[in-house]
């Protein structure tokens, strides 16, 4: 504001403009200009004249409205005429000609000596009231406006002490930042390791997440309370992030960047001839504390059964494995079919161990091993190749292992028809290894002749029947091994589940009928959801298919599809379930087992996870009851730990010539189950594809 | 928005109209309903029964009104609801109050109110007249006649909406509540309002309470959850004065916080600002506007003096030239909360000691400093020649954490001063 000295005509120009303002009380007055600084300081001293002024229109209004216009006091017009003159000096032309006019109207109306002839008059006083009352109404609110203006004014020429300061604001910095890597904790605060670009300087942007897939953080969108916007990690952690006037902290010599209510970071895409900010390489020893970094670390890692380690010059380091990036390297070490590799890393320090930030290899560049799980995916070629490379003593395994990787696509036809014939040249010993080689067969569409299991499932139905005897040359037959006693029936136990789903896959339900529901009423009548996996799914397979006739006469088409016309309609089981129905019993049984496999809401402990054979009968018993044909290999994931599932078959595939590993049955074995029970659980394309 | 994209339909009808039979409006140029058609016959009778009355009121005067003179303004009322001059009918029915008061009495009765009343009555009524004279529909005099229920027209596109401010209320009415006010991202110009309403007999007089449930029957997120954080509202109906409807297929689903970018438009640093602002407000000629809603930051702060004499409490707030604003707050039992936070904030004095020291308005330390906002969120007016503000949310560049019981945690930018105790508030470490 200026502090013009007022003047006679500032004052005057002032009220001029005011009334101006006023003057279409009843319609928007638009494009009315706002008094200028002169006008200010001219209304610190005319304020008190228009104010009494106003005051003294007020009382006049006020003795209209109580007498009435159609009495008015003898003296109103005298004084109207008074006012209109104060309005003329005070230089408000609508104030005074509203003023004569209405001073005009009620001295007419006091002239009509006919009281019956007043009320016509009056009308006209009354009309002019209303103009007078709504042009004050709107110079008051404008005047009020002009009048803290005008205080302002002078509080700003500094007639007043200052309050007491408000809150004061952090420092601020601007700076260009590489990401190094991410810690993200569960609750979804995340910490972002950056280096300044120009200083070197640690930088840590702290954020938290919503809204992000907890499994999976750098994929999809997260919202960011940083960013202020919904972002993509993964790519942002591939360029550079720009903090312009961002509130900071400093802490042992690192710089934090935290959200801010007026500030917000900006992804920066980098040239491919970028160069990030060198980093320093980090010494690790057992008697030193652990680094603080971030820095490279040059370590090794390497797998034995049951273990990955990572060493720097060997010995160990205190680095943080958790099972995700424990998946990534064992991965890693499975792609390159090697049991040890050295690998870059990006270390910082936390406590009193190292959290893995980054990683790099020369196929991949920079990674983000600790919370990236689609890296270093196996492809499906690479691991036919090197199964078929395998020269195994098990024939049957081999076979196990190349169904379970044809089973996730990308085979040409010959080279399914191809193997299908050799499946079909083998000759298997005893109802595992029929069950194994029928799964096998199903898994790359091979049809399974009734002719070839019927004798062996007679055997064992009549082996399982209540009551039965434990004929020895029955049991070897079973068994697949010469010289069986019956001491060796207890190795029937688990045998249920392969007697079913052969009858089911050679299309044998309604002629073993009889045998079936004998198995069903007896050596499975006690089974419930906290018995072994493979007798629950047999047990739910005959109460699915006993208790209703399979749709179809085959042995693809699932009961499921009796019940419900869209495959996905979830809604449909449950009404089923509700109902009580054999299908509805059925999965009410598979889902207790289920449930008791998951931990509860509250973090309760659940059983024990099934082997993997367990986990791909669970699936395709869940499967074949959701009505999913499965040989199209639509299996219902299963909600189970995907990471110790995941963790199973990284390190089967690790153990068995597909990972460089042992070419014997058993690793072989354990290689296709555990491929198979990751596809069951949803979580193939994560390890191979 | 509903309500422009309808004012947009109706301009667009009134080209239509004009081209169709010139100089007609929008409800010349098409054809009407017999309900319109009606109503605006209704409405022709009912302008020049208003003026009657109200001229013949003016010409007895206050001193020969009578309790018939009530019952009169009460069938006016009546006619005009019958017209749907539903703004007219309401400034009627106050009218009647003002001439009961004068019947009886009542210290409360004052010749302003009443010749402004009337001059409201007169104004609108010549508006609406010339409106209903250019041939426009009841619905495009909407603006000037009011409606008798607020109607909600579906948003066609998610809405994504940052809360700005919240504050509780209690009504003479005995109806407690909580209305919080939201930037709608894309929409800087508007401001838009949730409101969550219950009844004291069942809930208290305490608007505070009302923070943990749900923002609706409808909706399971919690008001303090709508109050802090962004949201996107999908199916949203919004009514023509910027009220968000809670209704029961609303999906409400997290967004991103915008942070200060959601009150640019409503940011002052000056008061001089502020008061263009209210000045652009103020030109509707029947009262609206007289307030804004607006974010501003001050330089400094005063401390809340409280005037027992005249049941308020005020507190100076200046900006950085030194201009001060007054923060007002009535002393009412929902707003104990408020004057609490505020007296935490920026300390207390007695009226009567500033009286006789006026420099202990100005110059004193806060003892809240840590957790002294850097801006305001609220209701700025003018009155009685000095800004006033009445605020709503106090604004943090960093965030504070807010806590409440040992598992509910979080981070916050905003304080709601009248629902949320300063208590539940600290600073978070740097």
């Amino acid at each position: 504001m200026t502090t013009a000295a007022p003047t006679p005509d500032a004052r005057a120009s002032l009220a001029a403009k005011l009334d101006e303002i006023s003057l279409e009380a009843d319609i928007l007055r638009e494009g009315a200009e706002p008094p200028g600084p002169d006008d200010l300081a001219a209304m610190v001293d005319g304020a008190s004249l228009v104010e009494q002024f106003l005051g003294e229109v007020v009382e006049i209004v006020r003795q209209i409205c109580v007498a009435g216009l159609a009495f008015p006091a003898p003296e109103l017009p005298s004084a109207l005429e008074q006012l209109a003159e104060r309005a003329a000096a005070l230089r408000l032309p609508t104030a005074y000609e509203t003023l004569g006019r209405l001073r005009h109207r009620l001295a007419a109306v006091l002239a009509e000596p006919a009281l019956d002839k007043r009320p016509a008059l009056s009308a006209d006083a009354w009309e002019e009231t209303q103009r007078l009352i709504a042009w004050m109404r709107l110079f008051r609110r404008e005047h009020d406006l002009v009048a803290v203006q005008s205080r302002m004014a002078a509080e700003a020429r500094g007639e007043g002490a200052p309050p007491a300061a408000a809150a004061a604001a952090l420092p601020a910095r601007s700076m260009s930042v590489w990401p190094l890597g991410i810690d993200l904790a569960p609750g979804g605060k995340l910490l972002i390791f950056c280096r300044d670009t120009e200083s070197d300087a640690v930088a840590v942007l702290v954020d938290h997440l919503a809204e992000y897939r907890p499994d999976d953080p750098l994929a999809g969108k997260a919202i960011s309370r940083l960013f202020q916007e919904a972002l993509s990690l993964g790519p942002l952690l591939k360029g550079l992030i720009r903090l312009e006037d961002h509130p900071v902290t400093e802490r042992g010599g690192v710089v934090f960047f935290r959200p801010a209510f007026g500030a917000t970071p900006k992804a920066r895409p980098v040239a491919r001839s970028f160069v990030p900010p060198a980093l320093p390489e980090l010494t690790v020893s057992p008697s030193a504390p652990v680094p603080r970094g971030p820095g490279r670390l040059k370590a090794q890692i390497g797998w034995a059964p049951g273990r990955l380690d990572v060493t720097v010059e060997g010995l160990p380091v205190p680095l943080a494995v958790p099972p995700l990036l424990r998946f990534n390297l064992a991965k890693l070490l499975l792609r390159e079919a090697t049991r040890a590799l050295p690998l870059d890393l990006v270390v910082v320090g936390r406590g009193d161990e190292l959290r893995v930030l980054s990683a790099e290899t020369d196929f991949d560049g920079r990674t983000f091993p600790a919370h990236d799980p689609s890296l270093f995916v196996l492809s499906r070629e690479v691991l036919r190749a090197r199964l078929a490379r395998a020269r195994p003593g098990d024939p049957l395994a081999l076979a196990s292992a190349q169904a379970a990787a044809f089973s996730l696509g990308g085979a040409g036809d010959d080279e399914l028809e191809a193997f299908r014939a050799r499946l079909a040249d083998l000759a298997p010993r005893g109802l595992l290894a029929h069950y194994r080689w029928a799964l096998a067969g199903a898994r790359v569409g091979a049809e399974l002749p009734p002719a070839r299991v019927r004798p062996l499932l007679d055997d064992a139905l009549a082996l399982l029947a209540p009551g039965a005897d434990a004929d020895p040359a029955r049991l070897s037959r079973v068994l697949g091994r010469d010289g069986a006693s019956s001491a060796d029936a207890r190795l029937l136990e688990g045998a249920a589940y392969p007697v079913v789903w052969l009858a089911m896959e050679a299309n044998l339900v309604d002629a073993l009928r009889p045998g079936l529901t004998a198995l069903l009423e007896g050596r499975l009548a006690s089974v419930d959801a906290a018995s072994p996996a493979s007798d629950v799914c047999a047990k739910a397979l005959l109460t699915a298919l006993l208790g209703a006739p399979l749709v179809g006469g085959t042995a693809t088409a699932a009961p499921g599809a009796a019940f419900a016309t869209d495959e996905d309609d979830d809604e449909g089981d449950e009404a089923e379930a509700a109902d009580g129905g054999a299908l509805g019993r059925a999965i009410a049984l598979l889902q207790g087992l289920i449930a008791s496999l998951t931990p509860g809401p509250g973090g309760g402990p659940a059983r024990p996870l099934p082997d993997p054979l367990e986990l791909v009968q669970l699936g395709d018993t869940l499967a074949f009851l959701h009505g999913h044909n499965r040989l199209r290999g639509t299996l219902v994931p299963l909600a189970l730990p995907a990471e110790l599932t995941r963790q199973r078959a990284a390190d089967a595939l690790l153990g068995s010539p597909a990972g460089g590993g042992e070419d014997g049955p058993a690793a072989l074995y354990a290689a296709a189950d555990a491929l198979l029970a990751l596809a069951a659980a949803g979580q193939a394309p994560l390890l191979v594809s | 928005m509903a309500a422009n994209e309808g004012g947009e339909a109706g301009e667009g009808e009134a080209e239509a109209g004009e081209g169709a039979e010139a100089g007609g409006g929008a409800g010349a140029g098409k054809a009407l309903g017999k309900r319109d058609r009606d109503k605006l016959e209704r409405m022709a009778e009912a302008f020049d029964k208003i003026d009657r009355l109200l001229l013949r009121l003016a010409q007895q005067g206050l001193q020969r009104m009578s309790a018939s003179s009530l019952d009169e303004l009460r069938a006016l009322e009546q006619i005009a609801h019958h017209a749907a001059l539903v703004a007219i009918e309401r400034q009627i029915e106050t009218l009647a109050t003002h001439v009961r008061r004068y019947l009886e009495r009542d210290p409360l009765f004052t010749i302003a109110d009443y010749a402004g009343t009337v001059n409201k009555i007169w104004l609108l009524g010549r508006a609406a007249r010339r409106r209903h004279e250019a041939g426009q529909s009841p619905d495009e005099m909407l603006d000037v006649i009011g409606e008798a229920r607020r109607s909600y027209a579906e948003v066609g596109h998610p809405l994504v909406l940052q809360p700005l401010g919240a504050t509780g209320w209690v009504t003479d009415t005995d109806f407690v509540g909580i209305t919080v006010y939201f930037y709608v991202e894309g929409r800087p110009e508007l401001t838009c309002q949730a409101s969550n309403c219950k009844p004291c007999a069942y809930f208290g007089r305490d608007p505070k309470k009302l923070l943990d449930s749900p923002i609706s029957d409808h909706v399971a997120h919690r008001i303090f959850d709508v109050a802090h954080g962004a949201f996107e509202f999908r199916k949203a109906k919004m009514s023509g004065d910027g009220r968000l409807s809670l209704h029961k297929e609303l999906v409400v689903s997290k967004a991103p916080y915008l942070g200060a970018k959601a009150y640019a438009s409503l940011a002052v640093r000056d008061w001089a600002a502020l008061v263009d602002r209210l000045r652009e407000g103020e030109l509707h000629p029947v009262g609206r506007g007289d307030d804004a809603l607006a974010y501003v930051e001050p330089a400094g702060y005063g401390p809340v003096v409280t005037d027992e004499k005249n049941a308020r409490a005020t507190c100076e707030v200046a900006d950085a030239r030194g201009a001060t604003l007054q923060i007002e707050v009535p002393l009412r039992a929902e707003n104990n909360l408020l004057l609490d936070n505020l007296e935490k904030l920026f300390g207390s004095a007695r009226a009567a000691e500033v009286a006789r020291d006026p420099k202990r308005a100005r110059a004193f330390s806060p003892p809240g400093k840590k957790l002294a906002p850097n801006a305001l969120f609220g209701r700025a007016s003018v009155s009685g020649g000095r800004l006033k503000f009445f605020p709503f949310t106090g604004l943090y560049q960093q965030p504070l954490v807010y806590a409440k019981g040992r598992t509910q945690q979080r981070r916050v930018n905003e304080v709601h001063y009248s629902l949320e105790p300063l208590s539940q508030f600290t600073a978070a470490e740097s």
